[in-house]
């Protein structure tokens, strides 16, 4: 009985509807603005990129954990960012001095 | 009453088959799909059957220690993240891909296995499924045992316990080159931002 529910299972395993892809993208650049909906970075010496922070987007510096008010426009940063989407999910801070970003 | 369950099962297998035709007809099958109600009922309950009795029955011979907690955290990180996910809540790009997926182990539908339930599974996998067995299906395995406590313990872990884990994450070489340059550029290091700025990162949760 039991082969035949397993069987069953089998028959049954592969019915269908979309599932998006995993995998998170990974944003490095320095802080050009921030605030508490939002971060943009410059990645490039022409590109930036905006990405929207919330309640629950972790902050970390090295192996410690951080919070928004650590976040200065000139920080290096690295954002996790859920593939196909702008949520950054995770910011990691760098150690290094704040650089002088021009003001646009 | 076994002609009936018979009978019942040989509808079963009709419908399913019925299923299949009309998918295949529809534009073939994917593991993107979302399982259904049904399959998710009867792939727990083929999940059930396959154990004996007297393994689900059987109780963790380890005691609960620091020690075995940080024994199957790294063992976890190690072996079984890559699909479940340091959390066990399995939002992994493996575990998201899987027909069934990855199940949220935190939740009842797993905490309500019993120990040896739990045991067999990791040992003998879970046929049709993307869990493989992981033992040579002996009961007196202790490293298995430990990782049935850290599954009793997947919701006590700390943030500091998930970067730990974190760090002993199999990694391909292009995430170790990708850490050492955000390492670098954290640092204040002289790395190039990257050419394109959204470069897949495949990190554990």
């Amino acid at each position: 009985m039991k082969s035949l529910f397993l069987s069953a299972a089998l028959a049954l395993g592969i019915a269908s509807a979309a599932f998006a892809h995993g995998g998170n993208d990974h944003v490095r650049g320095v802080v050009t603005q921030v605030s508490p909906q939002s971060i943009t970075v410059q990645v490039s010496p022409k590109v930036t990129k905006t990405l929207t922070l919330s309640d629950k987007t972790v902050y970390k510096r090295g192996a410690k954990a951080a919070q928004l008010g650590d976040v200065k426009v000139g920080d290096r940063v690295v954002i996790d960012v859920p593939e196909k989407t702008t949520q950054a999910v995770e910011v990691t801070l760098g150690s290094a001095p704040v650089a002088k970003v021009a003001k646009k | 009453m076994r002609l009936v369950k018979l009978l019942i099962g040989v509808l079963i297998i009709a419908i399913g088959a019925i299923v299949v035709v009309r998918r295949a007809g529809m534009g073939g099958f994917s593991t993107r799909a979302e399982p259904s109600a049904a399959e998710r009922l009867l792939a727990r309950y083929a999940r059930r059957a396959a154990v004996p009795s007297a393994a689900r029955n059987a109780k963790n011979p380890i005691p609960f220690t620091a020690q075995v907690w940080a024994d199957s955290r790294a063992h976890f990180a190690d072996h079984c993240a890559s699909c479940h996910g340091n959390d066990g809540a399995g939002k992994t790009e493996l575990g998201q891909g899987l027909y069934p997926r990855a199940p949220d182990m935190r939740l009842d539908e797993t905490q309500h296995l019993t120990d040896g339930e739990l045991y067999w599974i990791i040992e003998n996998g879970v046929r049709l499924t993307g869990m493989p067995a992981w033992g040579t299906g002996k009961s007196d395995d202790e490293d298995t045992w430990k990782l049935v406590h850290f599954i009793r313990h997947l919701k006590d872990l700390t943030p500091e316990q998930l970067d730990e884990m974190s760090a002993l994450n199999p990694k391909t070489p292009a995430e170790l080159k990708e850490e050492e340059e955000d390492r670098k550029f954290l640092e204040g290091g002289d790395v190039p931002p990257p050419a394109e700025p959204d470069h897949a990162h495949h990190h554990q949760q």
